[in-house]
């Protein structure tokens, strides 16, 4: 994958000298990820125990809950988070629950994903995150829910966050909070 | 590995050049030959759940034991009741969608979490199955995806045969998006 680097910079040579003459300012990231990823060799896979290069601690962090487990690893990883567990809480108190998957499809595509997510009736945001062409996708189904999609490395990935059972709350900054913490790790 | 430093020359560069691109009007190609989509024709069709809906999974685990809890685009998520608090989050069923992905990785993670694996074909795809005496999984792959059925849980006397509940499932939802 390394070639593709060298061509896109010979590409973006040619293209200066080509159209300098009709310059003016215009904001030009969301063209950038069309050109390429920044991360065309890196893989987002599940290794070391880390899902999107984020060990759970990090991940329970980011949504700030006190409990987590992980049911399901893989080019998927399941979470299941709570807020305010514990003994300080009164028993009758049931923890709100925070569902969270991470998704790394090697081969995928952001234009699949984005398809498939406007198909199924979300509302779709578009993004420039840590230098990768993304967007958010808000889509309430079993509680108020956000998925935050990236073009990196060799395909897409993406953070997806769920209030269970809530209807209220922005599901798509914990979202973003994620795939920022997974695409920063990679600087 | 791509070298860091190089990342960021080259992030600057094309930022300009996008600039510059946007401000003479859109390109009428992309300029790299490389097709951005790989078409999803050779993978599943699209459904929540991959297609499979509660009373499938309340016919196939034989009572009302389990709540759907996730439904996103990766997949759903099933919950068993038996849920206390926090303990036993995490037991139930699940279905994913892997869409651009190598069964092979999945096969090793279940090679190394100590499951027996066994080849099974359905609806003419390839895939296999993963078992151990609290947790069966069931993947199926076609052209470049995968769709898996998994259940966990901490009660398998309470239930059916866990290959029999996630093989059922795996049927039903072959049959609705393959």
């Amino acid at each position: 994958m390394r070639w593709r680097v060298k061509q896109v910079a010979v590409v973006a040579v040619t293209a200066v000298v080509t159209v300098a003459g009709c310059s003016q300012t215009v904001s030009g990231t969301a063209r950038r990820a069309q050109f390429a990823v920044p991360d065309p060799n890196r893989s987002y896979g599940y290794v070391n125990d880390r899902c999107g290069l984020l060990v759970d601690s990090a991940v329970q962090q980011a949504i700030g809950a006190d409990h987590i487990a992980r049911p399901y690893s893989g080019a998927v990883c399941q979470y299941v988070l709570a807020r305010g567990s514990g003994p300080d809480v009164g028993a009758a108190a049931p923890p709100a629950m925070i569902d969270v998957t991470f998704s790394w499809y090697e081969t995928g595509s952001l234009d699949r994903e984005r398809a498939l997510a406007v198909e199924r009736g979300a509302t779709v945001t578009e993004k420039v995150i840590e230098r990768h062409q993304a967007f958010l996708a808000r889509r309430d189904t079993t509680g108020a829910a956000c998925s935050a999609t990236a073009a990196a490395g060799t395909g897409v990935l993406s953070w997806w966050v769920q209030y269970r059972g809530q209807h209220n709350g922005d599901p798509c900054k914990d979202a973003e909070k994620l795939l920022t913490a997974t695409l920063k790790s990679d600087m | 590995m791509a070298v860091p430093r190089s990342r960021s020359t080259y992030g600057a560069v094309l930022a300009a050049v996008g600039a510059l691109l946007v401000g003479c009007g859109p390109p009428d190609r992309p300029a790299t030959p490389t097709a951005p989509a790989p078409p999803p024709g050779g993978g599943f069709h699209t459904a929540d759940c991959n297609g499979v809906t509660d009373a499938d999974v309340n016919k196939a685990a034989g009572s009302s034991l389990f709540t759907k809890v996730v439904v996103s685009d990766a997949g759903c998520f099933w919950q068993e009741n038996t849920v206390l608090g926090t303990f036993g989050v995490g037991m139930g069923i699940s279905t994913w969608w892997y869409r651009g992905s190598d069964m092979d990785t999945e096969r090793s993670l279940e090679q190394q979490a100590g499951r027996t694996l066994t080849e099974l074909s359905l609806d003419g795809n390839k895939g296999f199955k993963a078992y151990d005496a609290n947790a069966c999984s069931i993947y199926v792959a076609k052209g470049g995806d995968v769709i898996t059925w998994s259940i966990q849980t901490m009660n398998p006397a309470m239930l059916p045969d866990l290959c029999t509940i996630t093989g059922q499932l795996a049927e039903l939802s072959q049959q609705r998006v393959n």
